[in-house]
């Protein structure tokens, strides 16, 4: 908790002098009460919904609720699917290198952050996993392999198997490189570029899925297969082998264990969402660019330095985030249970020393240094381990995250898809022509969605996020903690969830 | 003179900051109480007192 409460009033500390850059932000929305008097209400929805768990929830339910089977189709819609997903793979790299290299008028920079980043994990959380259906990777690694079958047969090696030890480490880093692309790169608005980049994602992953087939290979190393994934888990239905089952949200979340680097995932969505909104809006802004420009004094180019501030800032936030988890986290394990398990593992330590001391380096039948019979009796797990068991419930709020973020650019910038898919190049149209289908003359209604209606669904989104981590959150620990403890255990996440919930509201008010 | 001539900005920030401040200052002096008390009692819950379910399905993936 001590380690809680310094990095809290750490962030609050670095959190004022940013806000006093925070120029010309007014007058956007026309709210009936000011925008901080949403994160105290917030603040109180989470503390009654903290309440309410404790005093009614008293046994694990999400993981015992049951699906309904809904519909089935056939399995063939798998290739269409997968046919569709190379198509538009395909077209992106296509136009990155072919069409106007102007960032709006192309169709790749658009496809990449807003139709893939942004458009696939919300249409996720209504309809279930999209992406696993279209993901050209998975299905060019599918197709792949049936005609490799086809062609050698049994003389075909069987693939190699991923050490247990990566877990989805491999996803967790490939979604920071992305982020990355997203938030630092130099090159993030020029087509060709991103076209490069595609091409050798696409190169790394056909070579890593020939190598340790398609099905381990996606679904511990595809950065968006595993993120767009935990994002569906949150959805009220879920696709399996062509049958659609419902269910109620979050019990998907619930349902699914996790394995070392899922955190790793969703702490990297949250933290580089974070510095989306610090770096993007006028909070950060200018202290990022004399930042940038004290860098470029050491010989860099301007270029390139702004780019070096940005991906620091970057990482700072992904572990400033990472940090609240973690001692949120120990905070779960009762300063009790914390000093019996130190002072059994010191023990076990002294004991095995005395048993080194006492025994004969040449004894026989044993090697020198090989374990003893003394062990530690099991007591509570690694901070690491129960951030991994808890990481479902830190879903949603990457979810909540995400979609307050970026729901304004899906609302706009998503208008912008099928007039860029009849017009993928960007190329001159004679007048009164709509190109490939015919909606290239479309434009962008600013008008549709007011101000206040954003904000309001993004303060309903970071709400209802936080508060469905909560229900996450308390349901685990009724399973993993006795059913005394398991209450008092999520203090300390609720001092989390209400920092995230008010740094969220505060950057998104800042926009 | 540029603090002061910030300090509005700084007001708005406060007011965000101020519920975390509240509720984490609350739960921080609460487990203290407990810590406390626990220390006075000795500390030690006892070898059938489990902190920790160990259910080894729970580990699956």
């Amino acid at each position: 908790m001590p380690r809680l409460i310094a990095l809290f009033t750490a962030a609050i500390v670095l959190a004022l002098p940013a806000a006093a850059q925070a120029h010309g932000l007014v007058g956007r929305r026309d709210l009936p009460v000011p925008a901080w008097l949403f994160a105290w209400a917030a603040t109180a929805v989470l503390l009654v919904s903290f309440v309410g768990l404790g005093a009614l929830w008293r046994e694990p339910r999400l993981g015992k609720a049951r699906e309904r089977r809904l519909l089935s189709v056939p399995a063939w819609l798998e290739i269409p699917f997968g046919l569709l997903g190379i198509a538009l793979l395909g077209l992106t790299i296509y136009a990155g290198f072919a069409g106007i290299q102007i960032d709006t008028a192309n169709w790749t920079p658009t496809a990449i952050f807003v139709g893939l980043w942004v458009g696939v994990p919300f249409l996720s959380l209504l309809v279930g996993d999209l992406y696993a259906a279209i993901n050209p990777l998975r299905a060019m690694g599918r197709a792949t392999g049936w005609i490799a079958g086809k062609v050698a047969g049994d003389a075909l090696p069987a693939p190699l198997v991923l050490p247990e030890r990566f877990g989805r480490w491999p996803a967790a880093l490939g979604l920071l490189a992305f982020a990355w692309v997203e938030l630092a790169f130099p090159g993030r608005g020029d087509p060709s570029q991103l076209a490069v980049l595609v091409v050798l994602f696409c190169l790394v992953h056909g070579v890593g899925m020939s190598l340790y087939g398609t099905e381990p290979w996606i679904s511990r190393c595809d950065p968006f297969a595993v993120w767009f994934g935990w994002v569906a888990t949150l959805a009220p239905v879920r696709w399996d082998r062509g049958t659609l089952y419902g269910r109620a949200p979050t019990v998907g979340t619930a349902a699914r264990r996790a394995v070392p680097g899922d955190a790793a995932v969703v702490l990297v969505a949250i933290g580089t969402t974070t510095w989306d909104g610090l770096s993007g809006g006028d909070l950060l802004g200018s202290l990022t660019g004399d930042l940038a420009t004290e860098v470029a004094k050491t010989g860099l180019s301007a270029t390139w330095a702004n780019a070096f501030v940005l991906t620091i800032g970057m990482l700072l936030a992904v572990g400033f985030v990472t940090g609240l988890v973690f001692a949120g986290t120990r905070g779960m394990i009762s300063p009790a249970a914390r000093r019996r398990a130190a002072a059994e593992a010191s023990k076990a330590s002294a004991e095995r020393k005395a048993d080194r001391g006492d025994e004969p380096r040449d004894a026989p039948g044993k090697a020198s240094g090989a374990p003893t019979s003394v062990k530690p009796r099991s007591g509570p797990p690694s901070v690491r381990q129960l951030v991994t068991d808890f990481a479902p419930a830190l879903v949603p709020i990457g979810v909540a995250y995400a979609v307050g973020h970026y729901l304004s650019l899906l609302a706009f910038q998503g208008q912008a898809i099928p007039q860029l898919l009849s017009n993928p190049l960007g190329r001159e149209l004679a007048p009164g022509t709509g190109g490939w289908l015919g909606t290239a003359g479309w434009t962008i209604d600013y008008s549709w969605l007011s101000s206040n209606a954003i904000w309001y669904l993004q303060v309903a989104a970071l709400l209802t996020g936080h508060v469905a981590s909560l229900v996450l959150s308390h349901d685990r620990a009724l399973e993993r903690f006795p059913k005394s403890r398991a209450a008092r255990s999520q203090r300390a996440m609720l001092v989390v969830a209400v920092i995230f919930t008010c740094t969220g509201l505060w950057l998104l008010s800042a926009v | 003179m540029f603090v002061v001539a910030h300090l509005g900005h700084w007001y708005e920030s406060v007011l965000y900051a101020a519920p975390m401040v509240i509720i984490g200052s609350v739960l921080w002096w609460t487990a203290k109480r407990e810590r406390d008390r626990e220390a006075a009692e000795d500390g030690w819950e006892g070898e059938d007192d489990p902190q920790w379910n160990d259910d080894p399905r729970l580990r699956d993936d």
